[in-house]
């Protein structure tokens, strides 16, 4: 089941109804909200509860061991914990990776050796709940929660529909607290959240999936028989596809949460207008950019064992970032050119920094308020170029593929060619919507606000009519249901 | 208890609402909406054949069947046709979204001008049902009527992919073509694929229509085609009436129709002296759904056997273990084993795909002169 389809909004209205008719009887609550959750996993899938069934328990168990301290040996419960959930991760996720290339380092060491072949499905959103488990583990670790004493609460942490296939990554201690005594009593913040649907809808179906379908799956499939300039026009346009379907998904998920009264964290915050990478990475997919800080840049040391540490350990987050996404080179390479860009920026903020020259300076004299704004362009605009060019490498099927894209890109053998013109509109329309986003958000809240309810629900029937009826006649599926 | 105003807002704050209220909002959002997309929905869900014995498909699928006939009873199903052809129009405009800037590929005929001794139209005259009308109406594509637009590329083969999912964007076999047709001399090639389409519903989407208009805009004396894989299901005409039912695939009545719609194409293409590869599906995971696509390929085979400019490729061993049995690995030419169907047990990795449109190209190396670049 998908956000934007009938079938979700009648599953999704049968859930609201019930989730709020059973707050009086919190234990009861809280299994419907599990069944809930599980139905809606086991439509992609029955055999997908099983693993993820396995994955609750053995994390549940795991965190009372950690923290109860049997024996002393915490840390190896930790670890322990770690390693099974990276196994299932790797066996699912990476398998076909691993059994190739040990075959191929076998035959290189004179051994022909041939690992069993497993039909392996990767489970819809595996990557995502692993990293919740491992993230509640370390948090009980380190101390910064209390292990869940309840395995029904833990259980709804792991599944919980509304995050449950493509995030955000939620952590347990801003989770769990929420299952407390039936939760809340009243939806907070209800038009922000119906806004929040609204245009995560319109984000997906409208804006993502004509870019997609109109433009950028045609030039990625095959970048040589296109010219130059229609690729760069790709490059920027697939910039935005990622982000309005992504952000579109992430949107929703925080909108129909809130609907059940509960608080998610927010992925995004328009990244494309960062100033520079490290600001990028602090407003795209956030909760993945905050989890690896704190579960894998922190523990290596971060910043704090000198320079040359910091760069190491800032492309190992992002090397990290890149092979999480798939066992792909490309992806690596994508997470790579980040952690090089990074790391550029981090030594160019250093040397700001030791001038005493702040990015942004306040100044009240005319030509100096340009010159910020001219800097503050300048550093939105490289930053936006560079993570597109970095999105070709994430974009293509494999290495090969982004290489000859790149080739191609830059070859201006055929510069031009045939573009229809709503092609060139609807990168407009991107754009535009994109810097606009915010202020149509709060346009939408307030024009809600101010309706009475008869008036309020036609408003919404209409938004969404129009939504699908300006959207494509199928689908596609979400960009991040693939990692 | 708090004191509301009309809104379900508590006084004095904009950020605390009445559940009750959401749920209401919601329960008549899902009344409405779906009544009103009712004639969308029903295409939608009919075509989705894996969401069988889904709880909330088959819920709102009887919905919208309630619907429909109310509009009906009503006497408003003609508006809410109108309607819904109204958006596809809207969306087929040449002003939003099927303009093009310049015509692609590049001209070297002028409006008016014909291309081999054939003047080609556009197939705005056509009347939705009558491309499946009979055998012999297949195309507005006549040798009397004038041109409104022609384009042609300068090259000698002009290349036509068309197909299902397995031939669209991100599809296994679409992809791997086009991509190593590229590597030839004097070809241009041009992809159309369009997902969950085939030839059994013209109603969700009309191939026949699609293609005459591709062969108007693109002249192309090649092409290579692949549907099959959503037609295991009841055909309908370009209106969605049924003119056979999901229960009769494979049937004698089933097969009939079915060649007819495969002959239709075929035909177009003869007119037009376009020569065809139409590539086999190959073996799938669930052996019922095989079996059915067997018999779609032998349709397939049988009618095209019927005509001299059309090549029949088959994927069935091509893509199945030694035991001749379905397989989810291929080994490559190193002897490794690669991941060669996709999670579904339909679809094709971009390996699949590779060994596929060798296939194809070795056959079309049969049939002309390619020269590789």
């Amino acid at each position: 089941m998908l956000f934007p389809t009938f079938e979700f909004f009648i599953f999704f209205t049968l859930v609201l109804i019930l989730n709020w008719g059973l707050k009086r009887w919190p234990l009861i609550w809280r299994l419907f909200l599990l069944g809930a959750s599980y139905y809606f996993y086991s439509t992609w899938n029955s055999n997908f509860l099983l693993i993820i069934i396995i994955v609750s328990a053995f994390n549940f168990f795991s965190g009372i061991l950690i923290r109860r301290d049997y024996f002393g040996k915490r840390k190896i419960y930790f670890i322990s914990s770690v390693i099974f959930d990276l196994i299932i991760l790797g066996i699912f996720k990476y398998y076909d990776f691993f059994r190739l290339s040990f075959e191929e380092l076998l035959r290189k060491a004179g051994f022909i050796a041939s690992f069993p072949l497993l039909e392996i499905i990767l489970p819809v959103g595996l990557s995502f709940y692993i990293f919740r488990a491992i993230s509640y583990n370390a948090d009980v670790y380190s101390g910064k929660i209390d292990a869940c004493k309840s395995i029904l609460d833990f259980f709804i942490y792991v599944v919980f529909f509304p995050y449950l296939l493509a995030g955000p990554i939620v952590r347990a201690g801003d989770f769990l607290s929420q299952l407390k005594e039936g939760g809340a009593k009243r939806i907070e913040n209800f038009y922000e959240n119906l806004s929040l649907i609204l245009l995560g809808m319109f984000k997906k179906l409208v804006v993502s999936s004509y870019l997609a379908l109109s433009l950028t799956d045609d030039v990625f499939a095959v970048p040589q028989n296109h010219s130059s300039l229609i690729l760069l026009l790709a490059v920027f346009a697939y910039s935005l596809v990622i982000y309005f379907d992504f952000s579109g998904y992430s949107d929703m998920a925080v909108g129909f949460a809130g609907m059940l009264g509960f608080r998610l964290p927010v992925n995004f915050d328009l990244p494309y207008l960062s100033l520079n990478l490290r600001d990028f990475w602090r407003r795209w997919h956030m909760t993945l950019s905050y989890w690896v800080r704190d579960y894998i840049y922190i523990p290596l040391g971060g910043n704090r064992k000198g320079q040359l540490r910091k760069y190491l350990n800032l492309m190992t987050a992002m090397l990290a970032i890149g092979f999480w996404h798939g066992a792909n080179l490309h992806f690596v390479v994508w997470g790579a050119i980040h952690g090089i860009g990074l790391g550029i920026t981090h030594f160019l903020l250093g040397l700001k920094n030791k001038t005493k020259t702040p990015f942004i300076k306040i100044s009240n004299s005319f030509f100096d308020k340009m010159k910020e704004k001219v800097k503050v362009f300048m550093g939105c605009f490289i930053t936006f170029i560079f993570v597109s060019f970095a999105w070709v490498f994430f974009r293509c099927r494999t290495m090969n593929d982004a290489l000859v894209f790149v080739k191609t890109l830059f070859s201006f053998e055929k510069i031009v060619e045939p573009l229809k013109l709503y092609v060139v509109f609807l990168v407009i329309f991107g754009i535009v919507f994109f810097l606009l986003e915010k202020k149509i958000m709060k346009a939408l809240v307030f024009a809600q606000e101010r309706l009475s309810l008869p008036f309020l629900i036609l408003f919404i029937s209409c938004f969404m009519i129009l939504t699908l009826k300006l959207g494509p006649d199928i689908l596609p599926s979400f960009i991040y249901f693939g990692f | 208890m708090e004191k509301e105003n009309n809104k379900g807002l508590k006084k004095g704050t904009l950020k605390s609402f009445d559940p009750k209220k959401a749920i209401l909002i919601f329960v008549v959002l899902v009344l409405i909406v779906p009544f009103y997309e009712s004639k969308r929905i029903l295409i939608w869900a009919t075509q989705r054949t894996n969401q069988k014995g889904d709880l909330f498909n088959s819920l709102l699928v009887s919905y919208v069947k309630g619907a429909e006939r109310m509009k009906a009873q009503l006497g408003l199903d003609t508006f809410f046709e109108k309607e819904h052809y109204f958006w596809l129009d809207l969306k087929k405009s040449p002003v939003i979204f099927e303009k093009n800037i310049v015509p692609p590929p590049p001209l070297d005929v002028k409006d008016g001008e014909s291309i081999d001794g054939k003047v080609v139209t556009t197939s705005e005259e056509n009347e939705p049902d009558a491309s499946f009308a009979g055998e012999n109406n297949t195309s507005s594509l006549t040798a009397s009527e004038p041109a409104k637009k022609m384009v042609r590329s300068k090259a000698s083969y002009r290349i036509l992919i068309i197909g299902d999912s397995f031939m669209a964007i991100g599809g296994g076999v679409g992809n791997p073509l086009e991509r190593d047709l590229l590597n030839y001399k004097d070809l241009d090639v041009y992809r159309c694929g369009r997902v969950s389409s085939g030839l059994s519903r013209p109603d969700y989407f009309n191939w026949n229509l699609k293609v005459q208009e591709l062969i108007s805009q693109y002249s192309p004396n090649i092409a290579i085609v692949m549907f099959g894989s959503n037609d295991a299901q009841a055909i309908t005409t370009p209106k969605g009436k049924v003119v056979v039912g999901y229960g009769s695939v494979g049937t004698e009545k089933w097969n009939k129709e079915y060649g007819k719609r495969v002959r239709n194409l075929l035909n177009l293409f003869k007119e037009n002296n376009i020569t065809v590869f139409w590539i086999g599906l190959p073996m799938m995971k669930k052996k019922d759904f095989s079996k059915k696509i067997e018999n779609i390929n032998s349709i397939y085979k049988k009618e095209i056997e019927k005509y001299d400019n059309a090549y029949f490729i088959p994927t069935w061993h091509l893509l199945t273990d030694k035991q001749g049995n379905y397989t989810a690995y291929l080994p490559d030419k190193n002897g490794k084993m690669r991941l060669a169907r996709a999670s579904d047990g339909v679809h094709l990795t971009y390996f699949a795909g590779n060994l596929v449109a060798k296939e194809v190209i070795s056959k079309m190396e049969e049939v002309f002169k390619l020269e590789a670049k």
